[in-house]
């Protein structure tokens, strides 16, 4: 890999946790001598939680899909019903 | 009926198996508590995502049953006493604060995906949030192992990064 990529991964082990110890150390250290690495570092912890972001979004729309068929196919058209009574009064 | 893993092949099998076996149940209970079915497909599928997350961790619920009812009746508790703050605030005021924020944080997601590939960030998807394996992910993306898959997810991770950087964004535009 790439020096650029060996770094990311690096970082990746400080955020997430899965790197060693002495590696989180030499990001920490890192970051405190250089702006730029730090706001590389920054920018990395933005882009997981984008991805998570979007990793959610996937799964909502997988689960109103589902839901969507469920309330419309007729083949569960029981569980429908059953479901719509317990909403009628 | 027990699916305890959600891996990519049977998420969408999963979602339907607890669909069908415990939605009854939460949108029973949704009804007796004042609510209305849309109420109840929103609190069932917001359980559902912290289910999912929850068994990615590797947490198993011992009972599932209980644990989704947990969730749902803590959701519907917490969206019950967001309303009732709601309502002692300027309601217009708080509606055009949070289209806003909507909207921000949508155009941001769209034009990343835009400028990294749908499959690159599909990719990403599937490592750091299903938590699926390179080894896994690398024949279902055509990779030819996964040193290659590695190297590709960095590469696709390095564009969002950089994205990221250049537009000024930061962590709090992306979490909830």
């Amino acid at each position: 890999m790439r020096t650029s990529l060996n770094e990311m991964h690096q970082i990746e082990g400080y955020l997430l946790q899965t790197g060693s110890i002495e590696e989180g150390l030499l990001v920490e250290a890192g970051m405190s001598l250089s702006n730029d690495f730090s706001q590389k570092v920054s920018a990395q912890k933005s882009a997981y939680a984008l991805i998570r972001s979007y990793g959610k979004a996937k799964l909502a729309d997988e689960i109103k899909a589902v839901e969507n068929e469920l309330f419309k196919l007729p083949r569960y058209r029981g569980f429908k019903s059953a479901i719509v009574s317990l909403f009628t009064k | 009926m027990v699916i305890d893993k959600p891996k990519v092949e049977n998420r969408t099998h999963w979602i339907r198996h607890l669909y069908l076996e415990h939605f009854p149940d939460i949108a029973a209970y949704i009804s007796r508590s004042g609510g209305d079915l849309e109420e109840a497909k929103d609190i069932f599928q917001e359980a559902l995502v912290i289910y999912y997350e929850k068994s990615l961790k590797g947490n198993e619920a011992l009972n599932e049953k209980a644990y989704l009812m947990g969730i749902a009746k803590h959701l519907w508790y917490t969206r019950l006493k967001e309303l009732a703050k709601r309502s002692d605030l300027d309601q217009t005021k708080t509606d055009l604060s949070s289209a806003e924020e909507t909207s921000f944080s949508t155009e941001m997601v769209l034009n990343l995906i835009k400028s990294t590939g749908q499959r690159c960030l599909d990719l990403l998807e599937a490592f750091y949030y299903q938590k699926l394996s390179l080894k896994s992910l690398a024949p279902q993306f055509g990779f030819a192992g996964e040193r290659s898959a590695a190297v590709q997810k960095y590469k696709c991770l390095e564009k969002v990064r950089d994205i990221v950087k250049s537009k000024g964004l930061s962590y709090e535009d992306f979490t909830e």
